[in-house]
């Protein structure tokens, strides 16, 4: 398909910008849904997180931005391999594994580097 | 009984007990048949990792593609058996999967019990896994 409008994207994007608003690092396994990103295999959590408005993609498409985070609460001694963005009631957004694992100690906090939600054009 | 459902996909039962739908994470032989964009996600491929966090096909790595991946959660070498999270239903049906909320044996930082909705069973049936949690959460009571 050679084009699709930016604005059929955007509109699926911006599910991600105004449901976005809790990101958790995930241990064990990749999360599946929505009690798993947020119970089961959670490790930690950030709240209250403002996802940035629809912008043209590194390579093509369109993509949000989750903003670095550096205060993140860890809740459980854990080694984190992914993360998830929900918006901390019951929607499950995106999940996806962190470019290294990290270990986290319960009680500390946990930074992320920003992370990109791209849709990427059709081929 | 308080049966909730927060979204069309999770469910819970006065939060003692949830049901929520969501993907299987299957195990396949790690190839490059099943590396495939066609058979698992793209995130599948070697020197990513699987669903359970081990690189894929670490043997084939050069020393200096061992250097940059982080493989203190495993290894799956070509051939072994990898984890996938099957999300878009290529080779399995997604469950409907119930969650127990239970002490999880860890303590926080005030020495509490941390609890968590921790998977008791999984159901390809909507209506028993309905019926399970059901049945659980009344038991709980």
């Amino acid at each position: 398909m050679p084009f699709i409008s930016d604005e059929v994207f955007d509109q699926g994007l911006d599910y991600a910008d105004t449901n976005g608003t809790r990101i958790d690092i995930n241990y064990t396994a990749e999360p599946t849904n929505y009690t798993e990103a947020t119970s089961t295999n959670s490790c930690g959590n950030k709240t209250g997180l403002n996802t940035g408005a629809t912008e043209p993609g590194d390579t093509d498409g369109r993509k949000v931005v989750v903003p670095a985070i550096t205060d993140g609460s860890v809740t459980a001694t854990q080694t984190a391999g992914w993360w998830s963005l929900t918006d901390g009631t019951s929607l499950f957004i995106a999940a996806g594994a962190l470019s290294a694992t990290q270990g986290v100690t319960s009680g500390n906090t946990f930074t992320l580097d920003a992370i990109n939600i791209t849709i990427r054009d059709a081929a | 009984m308080n049966e909730n459902w927060l979204n069309e996909n999770l469910c819970s039962f006065d939060e003692k007990v949830r049901v929520e739908i969501g993907p299987q994470i299957i195990e396949m032989p790690c190839n490059d048949d099943n590396l495939r964009n066609e058979v698992t996600h793209p995130n599948y491929r070697k020197g990513g990792r699987d669903a359970l966090g081990r690189i894929i096909k670490y043997n084939e790595l050069t020393d200096d593609e061992r250097d940059q991946v982080d493989a203190s959660m495993g290894v799956v070498n070509d051939g072994e058996t990898m984890a996938c999270v099957d999300w878009r239903e290529k080779h399995a049906p997604k469950l409907w999967k119930v969650y127990k909320w239970v002490d999880s044996g860890e303590k926080d930082k005030q020495g509490k019990p941390v609890f968590r909705w921790t998977k008791i069973n999984e159901f390809v049936d909507k209506a028993e896994a309905l019926e399970f949690a059901k049945a659980t959460a009344e038991g709980m009571q």
